[in-house]
């Protein structure tokens, strides 16, 4: 057990380490001067050229470099945003509770709808019904989701006008931010006093739409799973015998099977975070959701390398740890590989 | 190898979805090679006034059968070229990825060792970080354009193609084929290429039908982004990222290009299910 978490921790510290390079590697293999680059600024005089140079250390050789911004990463300093000067660091906490509420609901949304059908399709095996659930979540698989976007705003914005086209909640609205999760923060008591549920319901809305078109392909892919899961747990022999028992359809699917066949599933939705980021920010350009991924989207065009040296440093990390953490909890609910790996 | 395709050719008529995204594809390629003779306009010839047609109008003269874009422009001209665009990015990333993924899974799965270590290593990296983010910081660092983002995609798409080959060649390595190779005397090169790649060809036929959608569907996010083909040419992620503000008023300009990404991701996507299935029979049983 020990051996093993010790190998996983060397390799997640490694993956972290290759980031990190790749990250730093970035600043200066992009075509120009990395360090107008890092201060954005053109036509510099010499002076204050090779001062700022001498105090960003790019003097020194390429070695000492990355062993200065590996010591300036572990104590926190990401760097500074040449645009708006803030540091990488806190755009980056001042953008994550949007990506994060907007990710939890849609694959609560996903998740929701997909385990259902997935279940039926296999319970239902080669009817219509299996046929056309499976037709849709391959296409729901294939479809290209920032056209997806596009199209749920023409019918639902546009046609109906049901719901909101860009923004997180109505102007109007002037939250106190507590999580920075809208749809909490508009249920605190003085919010409630002095509005209602109005502002709740807006963020709700806001969300709505832009969740549909994040969950769209982890729901393709989640009642795929589901489907071929249930399907082989469904021909193990110990289902037979829970029917031989005549036990009801219902006991059998719910109670014998599911928690089986919820294994591979569960794998499968903790894949889905990484590439979840993907779809954030396709979504997050479409909806103009202040999270994030448009963060990265922007500073590209505005050429503000350090935020996505920074940004991308600190994406990739969380999603190295969420994978980690994932796969030790995995292993803690299977008793199976917890057993193995206790020997 | 003939019998195999021939096999594959009869499986998949069994298969309906399968069978109809072979159509699809082997219209879009015809579209794709004919474009100079099939589409009425040059992609990039503009019609003076012809400004934003619907579909079907017909202009001094002209007809247009999906209208025009916003600059006068023929939107099914366009589109006959996107389909070259498009096919010609999804057979380089799949030819790129797969040529050098089956080099280094061949590498890594019979020679071990540190070869593996590094070889392996290197994927778990690239697979832990989200697709599009990597191609993002590679097209950064490149800059944006169509050549870029294939590099960028085919890199993302490299892990797969690595780790099949890599475990194939881990459970053909030790068959007496592959043994009675060695005590001939055959070199390594020999065993890999003439002996245990052609044990693996199926399997990589159909992460290839699987890796060309996903190659277009990236390559067409990352035009949508702006990172990848630049205007004037006629990519249909950069069309209809192009078309966006057009949304209200003209949503043909944005559908159109949306509609023909979605069909062509589809019926690869069909496609490799449907030789997956006829590939490998355990799979088809159980699902």
């Amino acid at each position: 057990m020990i051996v093993f978490f010790a190998k996983k921790m060397l390799e997640v510290i490694l993956t972290l380490l290759g980031i990190t390079f790749v990250c730093f590697l970035l600043i200066r293999l992009v075509p120009g001067d990395p360090v107008l680059l890092l201060i954005g600024e053109r036509n510099m005089d010499p002076v204050a050229y090779a001062e700022a140079k001498q105090k960003m250390g790019l003097d020194k050789p390429i070695p000492v470099q990355f062993a200065n911004y590996l010591g300036q990463v572990v104590k926190g300093d990401l760097g500074t945003s040449v645009i708006s000067k803030n540091t990488v660091w806190s755009e980056f906490i001042e953008r994550f509770p949007a990506t994060l509420e907007l990710s939890l609901v849609a694959m609560t949304f996903a998740t929701l709808l997909a385990i259902p059908f997935g279940i039926i399709a296999a319970l239902r095996k080669n009817s219509f019904f299996d046929y056309f659930l499976m037709g849709t979540s391959l296409t729901g698989y294939s479809m290209p989701i920032f056209w997806w976007g596009l199209v749920l705003i023409l019918f639902f914005s546009v046609h109906l006008g049901w719901t909101p086209v860009s923004g997180r909640i109505s102007i109007e609205y002037d939250l106190p931010l507590r999580t920075g999760l809208y749809l909490v923060d508009s249920l605190q008591s003085e919010v409630r006093q002095s509005e209602g549920l109005l502002p709740f319901w807006s963020a709700l809305k806001h969300l709505l739409l832009p969740s549909i078109v994040l969950g769209t392909v982890p729901l393709a892919v989640i009642a795929r799973m589901t489907r071929s899961s249930f399907l082989e747990v469904l021909g193990e022999d110990y289902i037979r015998t829970a029917r031989a028992k005549g036990l009801s359809e219902f006991r059998v699917v719910l109670i014998h099977a599911f928690r089986n066949a919820l294994i591979p599933v569960v794998t499968t939705l903790a894949l889905c975070f990484g590439s979840l980021i993907t779809g954030a920010i396709l979504t997050e350009t479409i909806f103009s959701w202040p999270g994030i991924g448009k963060w990265i989207i922007t500073s590209i065009s505005a050429r503000d390398y350090p935020v996505i040296q920074g940004g991308v440093l600190i994406i990739a990390g969380v999603i190295v740890l969420t994978n980690t953490l994932v796969d030790l909890i995995y292993i803690y609910l299977n008793p199976r590989m917890k057993n193995a790996l206790l020997k | 190898m003939r019998e195999l395709f021939l096999e594959l050719f009869k499986d998949l008529k069994k298969n309906k979805g399968a069978f109809a995204g072979l159509w699809v594809i082997l219209f879009f390629i015809t579209l794709g090679l004919l474009a100079p003779i099939l589409s009425p306009y040059p992609p990039d010839q503009v019609v003076d006034g012809a400004l934003r047609l619907p579909p079907n109008s017909h202009f001094q003269g002209h007809y247009f059968l999906f209208g025009t874009d916003d600059i006068g422009r023929d939107l099914l001209s366009r589109l006959i070229y996107g389909s070259r665009v498009s096919l010609w990015v999804g057979l380089s990333v799949v030819l790129l990825s797969a040529s050098l993924g089956t080099f280094l899974g061949l590498s890594a799965g019979y020679f071990g060792g540190w070869v593996d270590r590094v070889i392996s290593r290197t994927m778990d990296f690239i697979m832990a970080l989200p697709s599009v983010l990597f191609a993002i910081v590679i097209v950064a660092v490149l800059g944006p354009g169509l050549l870029n983002a294939i590099v960028a995609v085919s890199i993302v798409a490299l892990p797969n193609f690595t780790r099949l080959i890599r475990a194939q060649v881990l459970a053909e390595k030790n068959k007496q084929y592959v043994q009675a190779a060695q005590l001939y005397g055959a070199g390594a090169f020999r065993i890999l290429f003439k002996e245990i790649l052609p044990n693996c060809v199926a399997p990589l036929i159909v992460q290839a039908s699987l890796g060309f959608s996903e190659g277009v569907l990236n390559c067409a996010a990352l035009g949508f982004l702006g990172l990848g083909a630049q205007a004037p040419t006629p990519e249909w992620g950069t069309m209809l990222s192009d078309a966006r503000s057009f949304l209200e008023s003209s949503p043909w300009m944005v559908n159109l290009p949306g509609l023909c990404i979605l069909v062509v991701v589809l019926s690869f996507n069909l496609l490799g299910d449907g030789l997956r299935d006829a590939l490998d029979p355990r799979l088809k049983n159980r699902t």
